[in-house]
């Protein structure tokens, strides 16, 4: 029985959109599975790996009956990728066999019972609801993410904390080796909140945001996130766990400030760090009255160093660091001129932006 | 090249409520709801919790809001001004000096003047077989006298779990019964080599396994 016919792109793409949380490997075949369902003319897609569940629906309105049913999301996603972009797409249900046809190709794909797809809950009210625009948070998100941990066995570290306070949201990650801080301002006046966001969540959420004014909703429950925008809803868990209370890490007595321009700092960084060592990545920096210095060497004694002209008189400073740890606060913030404060060389160092409060990232040296 | 760690797990403080008491439970209600007694002396061997529960009652007296101080007879002169206070606990009563005790003496009878201050007291011996002076020694044993008993390996084990719970750390069972078989008994080592671990795993971005515990413990010095 034909259940549906579209243009490939219009299945592809919302296809595409829940896909990327589907593991290859699960101990519950029917999770490598999309959910289809066709409800009053609008195909909605659903994946979920039980930590998060996206769903989003094509963008127009297709005929045809309603129908539900689930196949595998690798394959489909394989298929229609393969087949031209403009080949108008049938499918054709019989029993558990689901059959699609473009053109002169033919694929008989088997389905699994929709009614047996695990889909999550949503437990209780929001504890916080708010919006902002979507290219706002992704702006956020990109000037924390990169300092998340990576399978740390503090689980609370493998996430990214968001907080809501009266008008203001924040985010912020840490690995233990450098945190970030972001913040913004909203228009609704939110109670205090906070939930850690699985790194997972955090990497879909920010693949599938659009760099538009169009809203994004959040809304906060007990133990779960959901993120409405488009057509689009992402169910989360959320890391169970305490964040630490980053305030005490942020330094507030670094006396060895100066400005410094991003790129060029950013750039004689990444010059340097061609012959930073590959296992520790250590660049040493060296403070002067007026210069900077930045100093890598390799395990076979190779060397670069480069000198940058700073307003900058205060005492002398050399102080290591993990090379990477500075590339990234440079590359994933917008400013074009930054503000870096050091204390000593066990201490942590502080990078900000001049006359602005919404963002703070904290860097430990490293001895070298 | 070391990587530093940032400061983001204070070590938590002494309190009743992360000492294991399954065999210490009287010791614990005699601290908190003391009725009118107002000398304690515990005695126990080294690393079976007196320090702890000093320093929990110290804390127990700031929540109500009571003036209290803390002193150790190993490394410090007992302050004369520290009569004063409401809560005074004297640790490591068989190693004061015998200025010390004089002071600690007339604490005594400063206090069983008047007052409603109260001494808590703790040393490795029962009041009568300490070294101290004479008079010393029967003050000592006026009030109520506890022995805290040490920890079996079941209440060890249970300890090391809570304190990675509370620093959230997921760390497997056997690097715990290792730590137990290979590393200094007493709870305060242990539980110093729990967080030893914890800051070379985040420094290095390793999970804590027997592994990484073996490696540590080859190049940990002998003493902390």
């Amino acid at each position: 029985m034909l259940i549906l016919q579209a243009e490939r792109d219009a299945l592809l793409k919302p296809l595409l959109a829940v896909t990327g949380i589907v593991e290859r490997r699960h101990t519950l075949p029917i999770l490598s599975n999309v959910l289809i369902e066709k409800k009053d003319g609008a195909v909605g897609f659903l994946a979920t790996d039980l930590e998060i569940q996206i769903t989003t629906a094509s963008a127009e309105t297709l005929p045809g009956e309603s129908f539900r049913l689930t196949t595998s999301a690798k394959k489909l996603q394989d298929i229609l990728r393969a087949i031209p972009g403009n080949s108008t797409v049938s499918l054709e249900q019989q029993d558990n066999r689901l059959t699609l046809k473009a053109g002169k190709s033919r694929f008989n794909l088997q389905t699994l019972p929709a009614e047996d797809f695990p889909l999550l809950s949503v437990n209780g009210t929001p504890e916080a609801t708010f919006s902002l625009p979507q290219k706002e948070l992704k702006r956020l998100i990109s000037q924390v993410q990169y300092s998340m941990a990576v399978q740390d066995i503090r689980y609370y570290l493998n996430g990214l904390l968001m907080q809501t306070d009266d008008n203001q949201v924040r985010l912020v990650a840490t690995d233990g080796h450098r945190l970030a801080f972001a913040a913004a301002e909203i228009d609704t006046s939110l109670p205090k909140a906070e939930v850690i966001l699985p790194r997972k969540t955090i990497i879909e959420l920010y693949k599938l945001l659009q760099d538009s004014d169009e809203p994004i909703t959040i809304e906060v429950l007990a133990n779960q996130v959901r993120f409405t925008f488009g057509s689009t809803v992402i169910i989360s868990k959320v890391v169970d766990g305490k964040f630490p209370d980053y305030n005490r890490v942020i330094p507030l007595d670094n006396d060895k400030l100066f400005l410094i321009d991003r790129l060029t700092f950013l750039h004689a960084l990444q010059r340097a760090a061609i012959l930073a060592n590959e296992k520790f990545r250590g660049v040493r920096l060296v403070l002067k009255p007026g210069s900077l210095s930045i100093l890598c060497t390799n395990s076979e004694q190779e060397e670069a160093e480069e000198e940058l002209e700073i307003d900058y008189g205060g005492g002398e400073l050399e102080i290591g660091f993990n090379i990477n740890y500075l590339l990234d606060v440079l590359t994933n913030l917008p400013a074009e001129t930054l503000q870096l404060a050091f204390g000593d060389a066990n201490r942590s160092t502080l990078v900000t932006i001049p006359d602005y409060s919404q963002f703070k990232y904290i860097v430990m040296p490293m001895r070298i | 090249m070391d990587q530093l760690i940032l400061d983001l797990t204070p070590t938590p403080l002494p309190a009743f409520d992360n000492f294991v008491a399954e065999r210490n439970r009287e010791v614990i209600t005699a601290l908190t709801h003391p009725g009118d007694e107002r000398f304690i002396y515990l005695w126990g061997e080294p690393g079976s919790g007196k320090t702890h529960l000093l320093q929990a009652w110290i804390a127990h007296a700031e929540t109500l809001g009571r003036a209290s101080i803390y002193l150790d007879g190993q490394r410090e002169h007992l302050p004369d001004f520290a009569r004063e206070a409401s809560f005074i606990a004297v640790d490591h009563v068989d190693d004061l000096a015998p200025d010390d005790q004089i002071t600690l003496f007339s604490f005594y009878n400063s206090l069983k003047e008047g007052g409603e201050s109260r001494l808590l007291m703790a040393g490795r011996l029962p009041p009568m077989a300490l070294v101290v002076r004479d008079d010393l020694r029967t003050r000592l044993g006026w009030g109520l006298v506890f022995e805290v008993k040490p920890l079996s390996d079941a209440d060890k084990l249970a300890a090391l779990h809570a304190h990675a719970a509370e620093r959230q750390l997921a760390i497997p069972d056997d690097v715990f019964r290792y730590l137990l078989t290979h590393w200094r008994r007493d709870l305060s080592s242990l539980i110093g080599m729990l967080d030893l671990l914890d800051r070379y795993s985040l420094a290095l971005r390793r999970p804590i396994t027997v592994p990484l515990v073996k490696n540590i413990l080859h190049t940990a010095p002998t003493e902390p």
